[in-house]
């Protein structure tokens, strides 16, 4: 039983830090550079009216608000019923399920944002473009030892499944994992390279503030490559030895980690907003 | 070093890209051996067609100043220095007008010239 009061604890702290913290502290950023960079000084800044800004960000907050309600539901019908598992269901597939929920509002919100920096391409009017004319290399952007690190973990997923196909334990899915950690590997090397080398979202941007941003997102790309074949290297010893719900604990903990440290490196106040003056 | 273009400039983007690093050479501001973007991320920072950049980059390569080393990328020409000052398009510009002068005073036309002239560009392309 205590595992699952485990579980529960874990569950309302990702409920709470993926939908209430984080959107929170992310509205509160961009209210306070709104607040502080007015339209009337940063005219560049809005390509579109106030009251769209604001319906896409009331959006986003009853958006997650929504997902906290859901969350605070589900772990109530799970202690109401006593159920082994969340909501008698699989555990893990309701972890799944719940996370991939919490990150729609993340989701709308970087697609607006998308559609932010599209309109500002458009109106930007400018005649001159600037490059540097410096080569952007993966090292210039990510330290040896974090890229080794990465390397490291999927070895060490990639020879754990190896293990557990020579000696496999009930409910082990087989090469499928090393598919799937090859797939996020893949996917994440795409967005890596698309960061390093893919087209100026914002026109306006400084060169500095460009290379800060590469910096935090290849950064996060690289530890997202870490942190997932870690998991699942880690979460198949633990099923070996009969302890899913401690990696369903496990899990749970490393995304609000994850979360906290990404908000942590979220650096708005840092941005050179002269770019936006009329 | 930073490089930009005029998009609604008269000159075209791949002079501009030209002269500006000529010009770069000249000024010390980037040197021997020194790396230069590839053409993708040039072309996508500077939001200009690949095209621009490869064109601009091969010109550089063939006056010398830029060379490139296969997957390593392009570098700064060793002689990049003296390269840069050679304008090729200067010297055709030149060794042509001598040449059509000599013609002139031979009593070719000009109709006779351009289809002499175009015949010899067709014969070297095929």
């Amino acid at each position: 039983m205590w595992d699952n009061y485990l579980l529960y604890i874990a569950f309302l702290g990702q409920t709470f830090v993926i939908s209430y913290y984080f959107p929170r502290k992310i509205l509160d950023k961009i209210n306070k550079s709104m607040a502080q960079h007015p339209r009337i000084d940063y005219p560049k800044l809005y390509p579109v009216a106030d009251n769209v800004i604001n319906t896409q960000l009331k959006t986003f907050k009853l958006f997650s608000f929504l997902v906290v309600v859901i969350g605070i539901g589900i772990l109530a019908i799970s202690i109401v019923n006593r159920s082994e598992d969340l909501i008698g269901w699989d555990d893990q597939a309701v972890l799944v399920c719940f996370v991939m929920l919490q990150y729609l509002p993340i989701l709308f919100l970087g697609t607006q944002g998308y559609y932010y920096l599209k309109l500002m391409r458009e109106q930007n009017t400018s005649e001159h473009r600037i490059a540097d004319l410096k080569p952007r290399k993966l090292l210039n952007f990510v330290s040896k030892p974090l890229i080794t690190t990465a390397i490291i973990s999927y070895s060490f997923c990639i020879l754990t499944v190896l293990y557990f196909i020579k000696y496999p334990f009930d409910g082990f899915a087989g090469l499928i994992n090393i598919l799937g950690v090859s797939g996020i590997y893949a996917g994440l090397s795409v967005g890596i390279y698309q960061k390093l080398y893919g087209k100026k979202r914002n026109p306006l941007q400084t060169s500095e503030d460009r290379s800060f941003e590469t910096t935090v997102v290849i950064k996060l790309l690289v530890l997202t490559a870490i942190c997932s074949s870690l998991y699942l290297g880690i979460s198949l010893i633990l099923a070996s030895m009969d302890l899913r719900d401690l990696g369903n604990v496990i899990y749970s903990v490393y995304l609000q980690a994850f979360i906290v440290y990404v908000y942590q490196v979220m650096k708005f106040d840092q941005v050179d907003y002269s770019v936006y003056k009329s | 070093m930073k490089i930009s273009v005029n998009i609604e400039n008269t000159n075209p983007l791949f002079t501009q890209l030209i002269e500006q690093i000529k010009k770069a050479v000249q000024d010390d501001e980037i040197g021997i051996g020194d790396a230069l973007p590839s053409i993708r991320q040039l072309a996508n920072d500077l939001d200009i067609n690949h095209k621009t950049v490869a064109k601009a980059y091969r010109l550089l390569e063939r006056d010398g100043v830029i060379q490139t080393k296969g997957y390593r990328g392009t570098f700064i020409h060793q002689n990049a220095k003296e390269n840069s000052i050679i304008d090729l398009n200067e010297w055709v510009l030149t060794e042509l007008n001598k040449t059509i002068t000599s013609f002139r005073d031979a009593g070719i036309t000009e109709s006779e010239m351009r289809i002499a002239f175009n015949n010899l560009i067709s014969k070297r392309q095929n």
